[in-house]
């Protein structure tokens, strides 16, 4: 089985007078797709459409050929669609085996045995098995994120919407998520809001950077990382730019121009990311 | 024979077998591994296939399908905490009513005015954005949203009712009028439903319970609480709870949109 395709079409939300997104014109194809983009530049907004959470002021989102806007259809997509909200929103005194079962139910995943058996799957996946019978309020961070991402997989959906899923994570859950997010991508189609671009790119076919909005870069994760070639610099010397990062002690990563005793570096994911967020990429080489 | 044993023989007589037929968890794999993924989870949900709740058991024994029994335990408005404190509201409200019977204070026109309200409000917070952190997850799932807050409204409602029919039992006298609040809780209950289509539920919930409470003072300035509670308003109550469920059944689609209500 293919993974489908998601295809976006003059699709605008506003909050107030403001569009929070406005994309003429994208196509996820299928695999993991990195939506990037800073803080209210519409992520959230675009995934909560794509899991059919909230609806579109004006324009379509198609998966695979069906029209969210129609009730039938978008029953069709709701049958293979998982769902990762970006707030830990869970029933604090519901038990982490009667969560699962709540949700199984939810997916219409029946009888009790077979809910059983899938509850059993996800508490492996998020790495809960300890923890099946406390309560969700005394979950941490961390663990709630993972009870969320296994959730999200539960029924093996073919869409798969996740809203920051490494936040809160250790460096080792991280990659068990990466790891979790990587496999299937041939059957299935993946959309991954996230900060955390570089870990992302490894596993990703495509990438979306989302700029006030629209769509500023759309392409593969190599080409978005071309988009900073010549532009990413390593130095010694702390200095004032909006892009430093420090990697070290005494070492420096900018993407502009270059500074003083600087190296030159290969760029990654997210020194492209960064070129395309400040407007100076060399040229954008990905479309709508 | 439970299901260890059954996969255990079925294994030995073909490996093939494990799991099989059951469509389950195991998915990232070759098909071999995905049924011996699938054989392990199965026998690991039976070693640790915990006995169901309570109430679980009693909704399973009393006939409720399997697939609605996780959404009724689920409810957020059927918690033990919330119960214990419409109770302890409802027999205080009689209790003070009581005390001032002195100065006219009708016990059951307290009563008959409070006790529609409990249901109303059970309602409005078992579903919605606002009192429910597993909304999105319900909106984005196959389950008919609908359904879902059908089977949930339904749910607070009964419970409300035994609730309430129990605090009937203590009041000393009244006679048959001490049902008097079964249909207006209805019609509320009803009309707040179906405007929760269209608006937020526990926004509708606090009009329309504000305006029921002035309704019954206003009505009841003129005349007594049998009169009050009378025919009258049980024929006007069984109309409108009828009308509503009517509107709230053509607008149910309005829950399953995308964002549901």
């Amino acid at each position: 089985m293919t993974a489908p395709v998601v295809a976006l079409s003059n699709l605008q939300r506003s909050y107030g007078s403001k569009p929070v997104v406005d994309i003429d014109r994208a196509v996820l194809p299928g695999g993991t797709t990195a939506l990037l983009g800073p803080n209210g530049s519409g992520k959230t907004t675009l995934l909560e459409m794509l899991a059919t959470v909230a609806a579109p002021d004006r324009g379509s989102v198609l998966v695979d050929g069906n029209d969210l806007s129609d009730p039938a259809q978008q029953l069709t997509v709701r049958r293979s669609l998982g769902y990762m909200a970006q707030e830990n929103r869970l029933p604090s005194r519901m038990r982490v085996r009667e969560y699962c079962d709540y949700v199984a139910a939810l997916k219409e995943i029946g009888p009790r045995r077979a809910r059983l058996q899938w509850t059993d799957w996800l508490l492996h996946q998020a790495d809960l098995v300890d923890k099946r019978d406390a309560r969700m309020g005394t979950l941490s961070g961390g663990m709630q994120r993972r009870l969320l991402l296994a959730q999200s997989l539960l029924g093996h959906p073919r869409l798969v919407v996740l809203d920051e899923p490494l936040v809160s994570l250790d460096a080792a859950h991280r990659s068990t998520v990466v790891r979790l997010i990587a496999a299937s991508a041939g059957e299935r189609t993946t959309v991954v809001a996230t900060h955390h671009s570089d870990e992302l790119a490894a596993v990703c076919q495509h990438v979306i950077v989302l700029i006030g909005g629209r769509v500023a870069f759309a392409g593969p994760p190599a080409a978005l990382a071309a988009q900073a070639d010549g532009m990413v610099w390593e130095t010694p010397t702390p200095i004032e730019h909006p892009s430093v990062r420090a990697l070290g002690p005494n070492r420096f990563r900018i993407v502009g121009p270059e500074p003083a005793n600087a190296v030159a570096a290969q760029p990654t994911v997210h020194d492209g990311y960064l070129a395309v967020a400040s407007g100076i990429s060399g040229s954008f080489g990905g479309s709508q | 024979m439970n299901e260890i044993e059954r996969q255990l023989g079925a294994a030995a007589a073909d490996p093939q077998h494990l799991a099989g037929p059951i469509p389950g968890p195991g998915s990232d794999a070759p098909l071999l591994d995905r049924r011996i993924e699938n054989g392990l989870h199965a026998m690991h949900a039976e070693l640790d296939a915990p006995s169901e709740p309570r109430l679980a058991r009693l909704l399973r024994r009393i006939g409720v399908p399997d697939l609605v029994i996780p959404l009724v335990t689920a409810t957020p408005g059927l918690r033990r905490s919330w119960f214990a404190a419409v109770t302890i509201a409802v027999l205080f409200a009689l209790s003070a009513a009581s005390n001032n019977q002195a100065v006219g204070v009708d016990r059951i026109g307290v009563f008959l005015t409070l006790a529609p309200l409990v249901p109303l409000l059970g309602v409005a917070l078992a579903f919605g954005k606002g009192v429910d952190p597993t909304h999105d997850l319900v909106v984005a799932a196959p389950r008919d949203t609908f359904a879902v807050f059908l089977i949930r409204a339904t749910t607070v409602l009964i419970a409300s009712s035994i609730l309430l029919l129990l605090c009937a039992v203590v009041l000393p006298a009244g006679g048959a009028y001490r049902l008097a609040w079964l249909l207006p809780s209805l019609a509320i209950t009803a009309t707040t439903m179906w405007l929760s289509a269209t608006w937020p539920a526990q926004r509708v919930a606090a009009v329309i319970a504000s305006g029921w409470v002035l309704g019954v003072l206003v009505a009841s300035g003129a005349a007594s609480t049998a009169a009050t509670f009378g025919p009258v308003m049980q024929g006007l109550s069984g109309a409108l709870a009828v009308v509503a469920s009517w509107a709230l059944f053509r607008h149910r689609q309005h829950f399953n949109g995308a964002g549901g209500r």
